[in-house]
């Protein structure tokens, strides 16, 4: 069903435009317009960002098959008046560097060239302190419980292990996943569309949680789930006799996070509020503007804005601190430890176990981390990596790694007259191959085995480079692999020519063929042979039998034949 | 008037005008299940949750 109509019609309204001034935003006539909003034509990319411009939503909204949109309390002739002002006063500001240019022409060298020199600091600074990587600063895509270990994988899909025993790790069927988050016996997701959906939650709780819109973060405890939406507005369900939910509905709020029995709110200033009971709570008035979270039973671990980690813990545990660990992206904790993840992917830790220090000391490339009790898990993006207590298999590396395929090798390709052809050899494993030349439109071939792929050489250029890409295709256990490229020039190929072997044709014959091409006669040898079988002069032999020659290779050969005689009466 | 390149489509290489991405829907190329983004776009939509899935139902139309 087309949700296009009822989407215009539905925005058109609201802001109580005329069909005749929506047609001239998108450059058509009325009755065109008209045929968008019954649905008998459909609107293109640039009329698509014309809409999105006009109503203030994202290009996602008028792309997306949905009459569902956000409709704003927008002044359009307050709208209207702030455009045309801000056009207005950017034309006036380029008129004003103009004229400065014109009537100082030294001055405004000078500045340029300070200019330039700022851009080239810059750049050298840039490269010199190098920024924290994003990637390990998107600690999303990884939740651990005392008995599962989610992640999210490379597409946005969800995979688990360990206990399923309430069902928390079945169906985990979000192919639009950006953050995980396990509870006791259940998983929660949040999708890419704002939505969410939960395995493993009773009814009555994941019916509540479906129903919440444009939620942007998310943040579970042992029996209680936080949704943060768009507007800043704070959701929360499951188990309330903890006061976990006590903050419920408090707005102007940028991040949640929880504890088994409490939830800690972030809001736009920074200030941290929190509900439920904790280790540690008391210690958040003194936070502001916090990058993260992790908690048990005996230690609350924040990683501060500089990237450092605080640690509160029972008296009893004075020797965990991570004082001297710079550079944290990620922070996690059990009953008796402590860990960090540092912007080069390493994981510190705290702790009174030296096996487990001498293991995790092992790992390297780790983008996330997250712990439960007694065990703790590293996740470089493929991978799982764990220490401790595996008692419900949460960390059987061999059944959550997803393997990634191996390049395909061996790739040739040749060109003819109308195909480039590409042929290579094939990948274990591969449920099928992506083969495309870089050439425009049409140009992608799947293909199931590794099979000779033709691409026709009708749009490509003289002397221009093209590059051959191949990805194997995987499923199931296997992820695809890296692209293969194949970088090549093309160039059209000369005309061949070729000579059966034992071809018998007349020597007349023979001459005009070569001659036709343009081998000069100087080059052609003829030397008599045996008797010809009837009075006809024949080729018996030529050294062009049974070759392939191009044009340029026939004009430089002499070219040999043997013709018979014929008998004398 | 010169047509902006402007769609990608998952999977495949470079980028694709209007007509273009029309057409290859038309010609069954992109799958109801293929996702397609430009640069003013952060997500992948796919296909049959966008509202180009109008072409699509023309071919289903036409094989019809």
């Amino acid at each position: 069903m087309n949700y296009l109509p009822s989407k215009l019609t539905k925005l058109r309204k609201h802001y109580n435009y005329s069909q005749s001034y929506l047609a001239e935003v998108l450059g058509v006539e009325t009755p065109e317009y008209m045929k968008y909003e019954n649905g008998s034509a459909m609107i293109s990319y640039e009329q698509m960002k014309r809409l999105s411009s006009l109503y203030h939503i994202d290009l996602v909204e008028v792309f997306r098959n949905s009459d569902e949109v956000e409709l704003y309390e927008v002044n359009k002739a307050n709208t209207d008046e702030i455009n045309i002002e801000f056009f207005t006063a950017k034309k006036t500001f380029i008129d004003k560097i103009k004229e400065f240019y014109s009537q100082n022409k030294i001055t405004s060298t000078i500045i340029v060239f300070l200019l330039i020199m700022i851009i080239i600091m810059f750049i050298v600074m840039k490269n010199t302190f190098r920024p924290f990587d994003p990637v390990r600063e998107n600690i999303n895509r990884l939740s651990v419980s005392e008995t599962t270990v989610v992640y999210i994988d490379d597409y946005s899909g969800v995979n688990g292990s360990g206990s399923n025993t309430n069902g928390e790790l079945s169906n985990l069927t979000s192919s639009g996943a950006i953050k995980v988050c396990e509870g006791e016996g259940f998983t929660i997701i949040l999708n890419d569309d704002g939505t969410m959906t939960s395995a493993g939650l009773i009814s009555k709780y994941a019916n509540e949680i479906e129903g919440w819109k444009n939620i942007t973060d998310i943040a579970v405890g042992n029996a209680h789930i936080l949704g943060l939406d768009s507007n800043g507005r704070v959701r929360c369900t499951g188990d309330e006799s903890s006061g976990a939910c006590d903050l419920a509905d408090s707005r102007n709020i940028k991040k949640v996070y929880a504890t088994a029995y409490g939830s800690i709110l972030m809001d736009n200033d920074g200030v941290l509020t929190y509900c439920g009971s904790f280790i540690g709570s008391s210690s958040l008035k003194n936070y502001y503007n916090i990058r993260d979270i992790a908690s048990s039973d005996n230690i609350l671990a924040i990683l501060c804005n500089d990237h450092s980690i605080d640690v509160y813990t029972k008296n009893s545990m004075n020797y965990l601190e991570a004082e001297s660990w710079d550079d944290i992206v990620d922070v996690a904790c059990g009953d008796s430890y402590v860990a960090g993840l540092d912007r080069y992917g390493k994981v510190h830790i705290e702790i009174d176990n030296s096996s487990i220090r001498n293991e995790i000391e092992k790992w390297s490339n780790i983008i996330a981390i997250d712990g439960a009790s007694d065990y703790l898990i590293g996740f470089d993006g493929k991978k799982i990596y764990g220490v401790g207590n595996n008692k419900y298999n949460q960390f059987v590396k061999e059944e959550l790694i997803k393997q990634r395929l191996d390049m395909v090798s061996n790739v040739v390709y040749t060109i003819d007259e109308d195909y480039v052809s590409v042929q290579f050899d094939s990948v274990s494993n591969a449920s099928g191959y992506i083969v495309s030349i870089d050439v425009g439109i049409g140009i992608s071939r799947r293909i199931e085995k590794a099979e000779v792929v033709k691409f026709e050489t009708e749009n490509m250029t003289e002397g221009k480079n093209y590059t051959i890409s191949i990805v194997s295709v995987g499923e199931g256990d296997y992820t695809d692999s890296d692209t293969y490229k194949l970088n090549f020039t093309y160039n059209k190929p000369e005309e061949t020519y070729t000579f059966d072997e034992g071809e018998i044709m007349s020597e007349e014959v023979f001459i005009a063929y070569l001659r036709g091409i343009g081998v000069d006669e100087s080059h052609i040898h003829g030397k008599e042979g045996d008797y010809c079988e009837d009075d006809k002069v024949t080729i018996i032999s030529t050294n062009l039998d049974g070759r392939t020659l191009t044009k340029s290779e026939l004009l430089n050969m002499d070219i040999e034949y043997t013709y018979c005689k014929v008998k004398e009466e | 008037m010169k047509k902006n390149k402007v769609w990608r489509i998952k999977g495949f290489e470079g980028v694709f005008t209007d007509e273009e991405i029309i057409d290859l829907i038309k010609r069954g190329e992109i799958k109801p299940d293929y996702a397609l983004t430009c640069k003013e776009m952060k997500k992948w939509v796919k296909l049959k949750d966008s509202i180009y899935q109008y072409y699509m139902e023309d071919v289903k139309n036409e094989t019809v």
